[in-house]
């Protein structure tokens, strides 16, 4: 089939197009509003006419464009056979030991092609070998580059908290000190009590967030800290903190609930303040990001994470997360509670990772297993007046 | 309904990397949440790759139409598409076209069932959306023939990496050391299924073989969608003595088609259905000519920065190759007026023009 030119013009014509490239390019100047004038339609005309021409003398063999037609339709007249025999090549090529005739003619072609670009360009070969580790070892040190400046920016980020504060209450030493002291399989949290019921009865009945769970129906802040326990049961052992806890509410629950449970909030009045903290090494005047900085990594049983949920930016919203990932053990759960962006009817909030917005549960979902978290679970309460929501995560390995 | 809504979610059938309709979803999306909504994509199906940026069908928030409207990505028939009707939110459908059964059914039935099914749904699609926004004329006249009252065009929001990649240099050096041999290389970008004819592009470069240029190559790049029509195709060219001569790339990186569309000295499409046909753009931004069956909406596409054949007569083809490759004036004017198109169709314009449609719509719906 790939004979020589039928004729010497074609050779011609051949070696022009070969020529055309680069060749002409600095001819271009000189065309002027030649290039303008140049209608499609007339070149499509010449075409037919030319091949009408080529037909006529016999530059092609008689018959040549129907003999094309008549020899696919002969392959392809039985699609359904085909679709099977391709199959069956796909097998072979696997290991299978029926039909490796026509595994074999479909990967011939594939073998002769790849043969002859090896031997067209031999070093190209040897590169193209070498450049699934080159690209390995680019993109390892890309990787280990981002991490060392995630790193430095949460950094930053603590230190902006602490500055931002000034200075942190004493008590934090004395946590911060007894937070070292748990011994790593959590010492605290009782065996047999991985679930704690919350009925609203009992001694602790009462002391949620604005509720009146004796005479009234369970408020929406209660059942997300309800589930937000119920997740935290679930962590491996190991204290757990809850950031920016307000009045000390939940950590006090917690401590009933029989966690080793404490507290950091960086409104120093409100801690001081708060009837449900009995204990001061329980809860240390802190923010968020500066007590999760300060904490050893891999220390943290569980984290509840509130309040400055809803005003992050999308700096400080991944700092956090990268902390919160770093500072729970294998097998602990984070809780984050936060109002839904969407709450208020007529806002529209334009973009999640605008600055000082709650994020929607989906997006704290994509920044939690972004930094490794798994076991995702969100709790979206849609319907509630105040609509707050909460998500959970697990850092893979121990745990329930 | 009333008031603008708060969500502008997307529906798709089928999400997957390295495809049109779904990197034009991925785009929507973001010109959503430019707009100011919240927007998320519900897929029916989607690739593990695109985990990340869609979620389960089965997840999508059923709010009022005050509140959440969609949009659905109609290019094949699917189950989505009833959730999508069934959902009581204001809607709008953005159509790719779906190719007619007949050309695909002999080779793939089921996906001739599906792309029956596709047709089937577009009255119903048109029956409770506001508007129908297509990506061509071509598509927008199948819309308003389909029922949708109002209709809009957008063009596709194209995945820049094609246009824009540095040229992968292993297959680079590999097509240049090919091309110092001699001989011209064709191209032709676009899954192998049967409705894009790549056995018309082979037989149309058969001829130019024997009756222009022996060393010709010819490049088809493409996931192998359809592996019994793949193998009639090596078949063909094996049966025709050109197997050395024909590429069968597979699907390729965007680098990797950078470097195809750096080397190709002409696209040739012989395509029997094209809702719009991206490649073609494609080629003409990396300055490389067309030719092209002119079908469906390959005409709009091409205007007149390529040749539009009536035919697929295999001598014809090749003749207007030949003279893309041989007329260095008409190659040149090609290749300028190509890069012209492309502009056109940028992701900005293309954008642009989907907001404005959307805008449209949610006054209309008041």
């Amino acid at each position: 089939m790939n004979g020589p030119h039928p004729d010497g013009a074609g050779a011609a014509r051949h070696e022009a197009a070969n020529r055309r490239p680069d060749a002409v390019a600095d001819e271009k100047a000189g065309l002027g509003g030649a290039e303008e004038s140049i209608d499609t339609a007339s070149v499509v005309a010449e075409a037919f006419a030319e091949s009408a021409r080529l037909r006529e003398s016999g530059a092609l063999p008689s018959g040549f464009e129907a003999d094309l037609e008549r020899r696919f339709l002969a392959i392809a007249r039985d699609p359904e056979t085909l679709a099977k025999e391709a199959a069956a090549g796909a097998s072979s090529r696997s290991g299978s030991a029926g039909n490796q005739g026509s595994g074999l003619r479909r990967l011939l072609p594939r073998v002769a092609q790849r043969s002859r670009r090896a031997a067209g360009s031999f070093a190209h070969s040897t590169r193209r070998a070498a450049a699934p580790r080159v690209r390995s070892i680019e993109r390892s040190s890309v990787e280990r580059a981002g991490r060392l400046a995630e790193t430095v920016v949460t950094r930053g980020y603590v230190a902006v908290d602490h500055a931002n504060r000034l200075a942190t209450d004493r008590s934090s030493g004395r946590l911060f000190s007894r937070l070292a002291r748990v011994s790593p399989a959590g010492r605290t949290r009782p065996p047999d009590r991985p679930r704690p019921s919350w009925g609203g009865e009992g001694p602790l009945a009462g002391e949620t967030t604005g509720s009146d769970p004796a005479n009234g129906p369970r408020n929406a802040q209660r059942e997300l800290e309800d589930w937000a326990i119920e997740r935290l049961g679930r962590a491996g052992g190991g204290p757990i903190v809850h950031v920016e806890c307000g009045d000390g509410a939940l950590v006090r629950r917690l401590a009933g609930a029989g966690f080793d449970s404490a507290g950091a909030d960086p409104a120093g009045d409100a801690v001081r303040g708060s009837p449900a903290v009995t204990t001061t090494d329980s809860v240390v005047r802190a923010g968020a990001l500066e007590f999760l900085g300060s904490c050893s990594r891999s220390s943290l049983g569980g984290l509840v994470l509130s309040g400055i949920t809803e005003r992050l930016s999308p700096g400080r919203a991944r700092a956090l997360t990268h902390l919160a990932a770093t500072r729970l053990r294998p097998g602990g759960v984070v809780v984050v509670i936060s109002a839904h962006p969407d709450n208020g009817a007529g806002d529209v909030v334009s973009a999640d990772l605008s600055p000082g917005r709650p994020l929607h549960p989906v997006t704290w979902c994509h920044l939690l297993s972004r930094y490794g978290l798994a076991e995702l679970t969100v709790n979206d309460p849609v319907g509630q007046p105040s609509h707050r929501y909460a998500v959970a995560a697990r850092v893979p390995g121990a745990g329930r | 309904m009333t008031g603008r809504p708060i969500r502008f979610d997307q529906v798709i059938p089928s999400i997957a990397e390295r495809d049109a309709v779904s990197y034009h979803t991925l785009e929507t999306q973001r010109a959503l949440r430019e707009m100011g909504f919240v927007s998320e994509i519900f897929a029916r199906e989607m690739s593990p790759g695109m985990v990340a940026h869609a979620r389960p069908l089965a997840e999508l928030p059923r709010d009022d139409a005050s509140r959440q409207w969609l949009c659905y990505q109609a290019s094949i028939g699917s189950p989505a598409a009833e959730a999508f009707i069934a959902h009581p939110g204001g809607k709008v459908v953005t159509y790719h076209n779906i190719t007619p059964a007949p050309l695909v059914e002999g080779w793939m039935p089921f996906l001739g069932e599906e792309v029956r099914l596709g047709r089937h749904q577009l009255p119903e699609l048109a029956a409770v959306s506001e508007t129908g926004i297509a990506v061509s004329k071509y598509n927008a006249a199948e819309l308003r023939e389909a029922g949708f009252a109002t209709t809009a065009v957008a063009s596709l929001m194209m995945d820049r990496s094609n246009f824009d990649s540095a040229a992968e240099p292993g297959r680079r050096a590999e097509l240049a050391a090919a091309k110092r041999t001699g001989g011209s290389d064709w191209l032709f970008v676009g899954q192998m299924l049967p409705h894009k004819c790549h056995q018309d592009v082979i037989k149309a470069f058969a001829c130019s073989l024997r009756v222009f240029d022996p060393k010709a190559r010819l490049h088809l790049i493409g996931r192998e969608s359809c592996p019994g029509y793949v193998l009639a195709l090596h078949r063909f060219i094996q049966d025709l003595g050109i197997a050395s001569s024909v590429d069968f790339a597979g699907s390729v990186s965007p680098a990797e088609l950078t470097a195809h569309y750096q080397a190709a000295d002409v696209l040739v499409c012989c395509s029997a259905h094209e809702g719009f046909c991206a490649p073609i753009i494609e080629a003409m931004h990396h300055g490389v000519p067309v030719v092209a069956y002119a079908v469906a909406a390959v005409p709009e596409t091409v205007l007149d920065a390529g040749l539009l054949l009536s035919s697929k007569e295999p001598l014809l083809v090749a003749t207007a190759a030949e003279r893309v490759l041989r007329d260095r004036l008409l190659r040149e004017v090609l290749v300028d007026r190509g890069r012209e198109r492309a502009r056109r169709f940028s992701l900005d314009a293309a954008r642009v023009a989907f907001v404005a449609a959307l805008e449209e719509a949610l006054e209309r719906a008041g």
